[in-house]
Parts: structure tokens; sequence; C-alpha cells
């Protein structure tokens, strides 16, 4: 048995989790995608990672009292060369991650300015890991302050604005830097229009080195990139072994992964142009 | 008799096990690939948890509990779940075929050319006629919210997710060493499964409701656990007379000799009539223990006896467990393997066959 805890994930910054360097070929970098909408996600392993060596370089840890990265994350085979008997057998992880969908997607229009995007499939999930009470979304319902507009002006087209739902706002997360609940504009669209959507919103960039003498790109130094743009409000669901009733590994986690309150986290790639930066907060699941 | 209908919804991704091909030089075979897993992982996570949670009655769960699946279902439907199509019907997009007994064998209509476009029907319709089924299939044009689809394309895909080691000090997969050292790519072969479908097992027992690691690569399920309609239980209990279909693959035989049907189907010296296909793999693996490999007959599969079944075995329930390999009736109860009918093989329903009375 595990015990439910869920995380929320707010972007400040674009975000790029896709193949790495060295991986894919070619010089368009995509991220990667759920299958059945085709918005952006981040690997439960890539949310592992992080988790796991930001605890690797936490200096408390050498403190007494504090259990290890190995403890929480378990134990890696020993690597190539390294002398096996000093090395304790693998062993399995306390903490697991799956992947982080979409819940809130902020897309840019020009008559809003912006909106924050989600779509039935999305917010499903959602309410499934944080054990809210389940409701029925209906695609082109909003809530939130909005002047006079009857509809919306995205890129491709016009999108009604059919009723206002207060529902809308127990959906969305608290204590967030960049949505408020009441005060920024959130909108349903259907499962099928999400993706269309969601490339309009997506942050993209060509990236270039030029050659020192001449004006022209140097060897392979060019490359598109996309990314979830700042302010894109993600939910992974967090499960940590559990031993009873009794048991407090989920406080002594929280604490050993100084993560008692917001904590800010990079994932990803581009870190060194500013990309990947991020707000995650850790609630307690419905157990 | 199963009692329970356990429910399995994912939390994130489910691993598909790749099958043997899978490699670093070789990424495309596909050949091997297993989704959803089979009622031995389930039986090993209600026995694992009966396990760490000290139950009273462990011993009696090891020596009974019998699980089988696996099935899908339409998340708010449980109940209304799909199982494989007895191979006796072609069901295509735009039209449909059966086949028939005609003096002993086998016949279908040579004139039409059906593909079958469906593997799984809801059973609510086992042994519907082909026309009502037909009728009601997923995307038919009148198609009214509320009918439930008689058959359906599975809420899966298959994706591929690539879990790289990264150096300790720099984002950079870890590079080789030497030629010795394999790299640090590693490629799952993940599915992912609709937000509104689950996958379901008959059970015997009952489990705790709550979230569990499932199937394979740290993935986590949240399951719960309810009661089997009554109509459904009807079913499993209606008397099989001379036709049939498996709906979980099945491995007839001993521990030395797998076979395509057991003794007890032969009439004389005649085999039972068969629609079936090649056989798949059938594996498990308990505790650390990997055991034997074999090979099953594939669910859909339908067999058509010259007598019908006695009495005594004309139900799945009653089929004796010497007809499946690992009886081990006589061995020791923390010593023996599970015999193979606890893993729910060989699952099946009476049908109806044109042609046989």
């Amino acid at each position: 048995m595990y015990k439910k805890a869920y995380g929320i994930i707010e972007t400040l910054a674009p975000l790029h989790v896709g193949a790495s360097a060295g991986e894919e070929s070619g010089n368009l970098n995509l991220i990667f995608r759920d299958q059945f909408t085709q918005t952006g996600i981040i690997p439960g392993s890539s949310i592992r990672g992080r988790f796991r060596a930001d605890m690797r370089q936490d200096l408390r840890q050498k403190n007494e009292g504090y259990k290890d990265y190995n403890y929480w994350y378990g134990q890696e085979a020993p690597e190539k060369g390294e002398a096996a008997e000093n090395k304790k057998d693998t062993t399995e992880a306390l903490v697991k991650f799956e992947y982080a969908s979409i819940v809130w997607l902020p897309v840019y229009c020009p008559n809003q300015p912006v909106v924050w995007v989600s779509c039935p499939r999305l917010l499903k999930r959602y309410q499934k890991l944080s054990g809210k009470t389940p409701y029925t979304f209906t695609p082109h319902t909003y809530y939130g302050a909005k002047d006079n507009l009857t509809k919306l002006f995205f890129n491709l087209g016009f999108i009604r604005l059919d009723s206002s739902d207060k529902k809308l706002g127990d959906y969305i997360p608290d204590n967030l830097e960049n949505l408020q609940s009441g005060r920024d504009l959130v909108l349903i669209v259907s499962d099928t229009e999400i993706s269309m959507i969601h490339d309009m919103a997506l942050y993209r960039q060509s990236r270039v080195a030029l050659d020192a003498n001449e004006k022209k790109a140097k060897g392979g130094a060019f490359f598109n990139v996309e990314a979830l743009p700042e302010g894109t409000i993600l939910t992974f669901p967090t499960a940590i072994k559990n031993k009873g009733k009794d048991d407090n590994s989920w406080q002594e986690y929280i604490v050993d992964a100084d993560i008692e309150k917001t904590k800010e986290l990079y994932f990803g790639g581009l870190e060194s142009i500013g990309f990947g930066r991020t707000n995650v907060t850790l609630y307690e699941g419905l157990n | 008799m199963f009692k329970y209908l356990i429910v399995v919804r994912p939390l994130g991704f489910l691993y598909a096990s790749a099958g043997a091909f899978l490699s670093p030089e070789n990424l495309v075979g596909r050949s091997g690939t297993k989704f959803p897993p089979d009622a031995a992982a389930l039986s090993g996570l209600i026995l694992r948890a009966s396990y760490e949670q000290k139950l009273p009655n462990h011993k009696e769960l090891k020596l009974n509990l019998t699980v089988a699946g696996a099935f899908w279902a339409k998340d708010d439907k449980p109940q209304d779940f799909y199982v494989p199509i007895p191979r006796s019907l072609i069901i295509g997009k735009e039209n449909a075929d059966e086949w028939e007994m005609l003096d002993g064998k086998w016949e279908k209509d040579c004139t039409k050319d059906v593909d079958a476009d469906y593997k799984w029907q809801s059973i609510r319709y086992w042994d519907n006629p082909l026309d009502e089924i037909f009728k009601n299939r997923q995307n038919s044009k009148d198609k009214q919210k509320h009918i439930l689809d008689s058959t359906a394309e599975p809420p899966w895909k298959f994706t591929s997710m690539l879990h790289p080691t990264l150096e300790k000090d720099q984002r950079h997969v870890r590079l080789p060493q030497d030629e010795n050292d394999r790299g640090s790519l590693f490629l799952e072969n993940a599915v992912q499964m609709d937000e509104d479908s689950c996958l379901v097992y008959l059970s015997t027992h009952r489990v705790e409701h709550g979230w569990y690691r499932f199937g394979g690569e740290n993935h986590m399920v949240e399951i719960t656990c309810q009661d089997l309609e009554q109509n459904i239980l009807n079913l499993f209990n209606e008397p099989i007379k001379r036709s049939f279909a498996l709906i979980c693959p099945a491995v007839w035989g001993n521990n030395n000799l797998s076979v395509r049907y057991p003794q007890a189907f032969k009439a004389g010296e005649k085999p039972p009539q068969m629609l079936t296909d090649r056989p798949v793999t059938f594996r498990y693996r308990m505790g650390s223990n990997l055991g034997i490999g074999r090979y099953a007959v594939p669910s859909g599969t339908v067999y058509v006896l010259k007598h019908p079944l006695d009495e005594e075995h004309n139900t799945w329930w009653k089929f004796p467990n010497k007809w499946f390999p690992q009886s081990n009736e006589d061995k020791d109860f923390d010593k023996r393997p599970l015999p193979l009918k606890h893993l729910g093989c060989g699952l099946c329903l009476p049908i109806t066959i044109k042609g046989v009375d």
C-alpha cells in the first residue's frame, strides 16, 4: 500500500522537457506529449531525477538524523569499474512519481490578453489525483473576470464564451504566482480542441550560434526548440510506501526533501538560458 | 466462484513488456509486446498486500485466491466490461460475418471479405446474434449516447519513453566509459490509457482500496473493488454444452507438456473442432523465480466438442485442476507454485455456433 500525495508545478519560465542532447537528431527539439490530448507532459522519471539530485546536493544530508537519497529513491546498481564490495545491493525506491500533465495552460489572445485553458480530460486527472469531488466540465464554460466579452479571439478563430461556472474556481490550486481563482479568466475547451490551442500557446524559439568570423551559423549550432509557456500549471501523483496507519514516512520525507512548503526546482533542459524554473508544492492526498 | 470485480485505474503510464527483441540496436521489434498485464500480476499484488498487512487468513487466501483477466471497461461502467470476441465472429467496420458448422466442417461465406477490425466485445452482448452485435458497435451511424457499444477498440496507446541517466555534474546523458559499457539509454515501451477507461479483473477475494505498484517499471495504479453483478455471475454459471470460447489464454496439459485441449475433450480418437490462432507466450514470475515459459492457446479460441461436457465439468469453475499444469494438490502450501487455474487460465463461456445443435 502506498500513501497518496500529489504535486502542483507552476512554471516561472519556459519549460522544455524532451529528448536530451545526444538522443535526438535533426534540429527540432520537441517536448514529450500525452498520447490522447497531444499536450505537454513531464515524465515521472524526470521529476524523480530532479528530486533525487536535489536531495543528493543538499548539504544537510551530511548531518545525523537525515535519511539520504539512496534510502528514499533506491540504491543504484554499482557502476562499471566501482568495487562492488563497498556498494550495497540495489533497493527499491520508497517514493514513486508518475508523469505530470497540464491542468491550466496560459494562452495569449489579443483581446484578453491571457486566458488559462483546460479540457475535461486533463481536469479529470487532476480531480482523480487530488480527491476533489467529481464534476462534469462543459466545454466553453468560463470563470473569472472578463470585460464585456462574448467571444475570445484566438489566433485561428473565435471561441464563444457560453456561461460562467463558479465551480471551475475549485479546480484552480491555491497560492500560485500567476493564476488566481476569480481574478483571471479560465476557460474549458473540448478534448479535441485542446491540442490545437496548446500548439498555439507553446513558446518557440530558433537558437543559433554564429561563426566567430562570418555571419553564418556555426556547424551544428542551429536548432528550434519548443517549451511550455511561463504560468503553466501541471499536476503529478506521488506515492510513498506505507507500512501501516501510524507510519509517518510522509512527514519524514518532506523534511528530508526540504519541501514542507513550496520549493523552487528546475526541470528539463536549456537552464543556461533561463528555462525550467518552477515552483513545486506537494499536497497530501485523501487517503 | 468469482465474487468481485477488481478495477485498476492507472495514475500515469503503465509498462507494456516489449518482448524479447527490444535492444539498443533494434528498437523496432514489437512482436512480444504484451498488454494488459495478465492475472498473475494482480494475483501477486493481492497476495503481497495480504502478506505485508499480516492478515489472519493469509493461508486460506494463498490456497484459494483465483483471479482472471485482463479485461477493460469504460470508467463509469466497470460491470459492462469488454472481453475478447470469439473467433467464430468476424466483425469489421463495414460488415460482419461468422463461421458455422456444416456437416462437421467449418464454413463461412466466401463472397464476403471481412477484416476483423474489432477484437473486444462487451460482456453484455455475449452470445447475442451477430446482427445485434454488429448493429450496436462503436461508431454506428445513428448512435445515441446511452447505448453501450457492443464492440469497441481498446482504450490504450503505446508510446516510447526515454529514461536516460544523466551525468552527476552536468545535464548530459552519461557517456559509455568503454566498449563494454552499454551506456545509459533506456527506452521504455510504455502504455497510456484513456482517462475514461480502466482495466478489470475478476477475483474470488477482496483487496483493500488504495494506490499500488502494478505491472512493472514502478508504475502506480489506483485499485478499487466491487461486487460482481448477479447477471454476470449467472453468465459464468451457464452450463457449457458442446461449444464454448475462451476469454483468457489457456495452458492445458501437465508440467512437461502443453496441449491444445484437455484429454476430456476428445471423443475416441477425434479431437474437438477448433478455431484458433498462433499460440501466445505465457510466463510469470514468483518473487525472483521466473517460471518456465509456455505457450498458451490464445483467448477468443472456439471449441466445438462432439459430445456435451458432463454435468460435473460443465462450467469453467468446475474444470478439474489437473486439466491444467501445476495442479500440485499433493504439495505443501508454502512450497507449491500456484495452480494455473488460479490465474484464470482458460476461462471460458458457452456460445452458440450455427449448425451445432
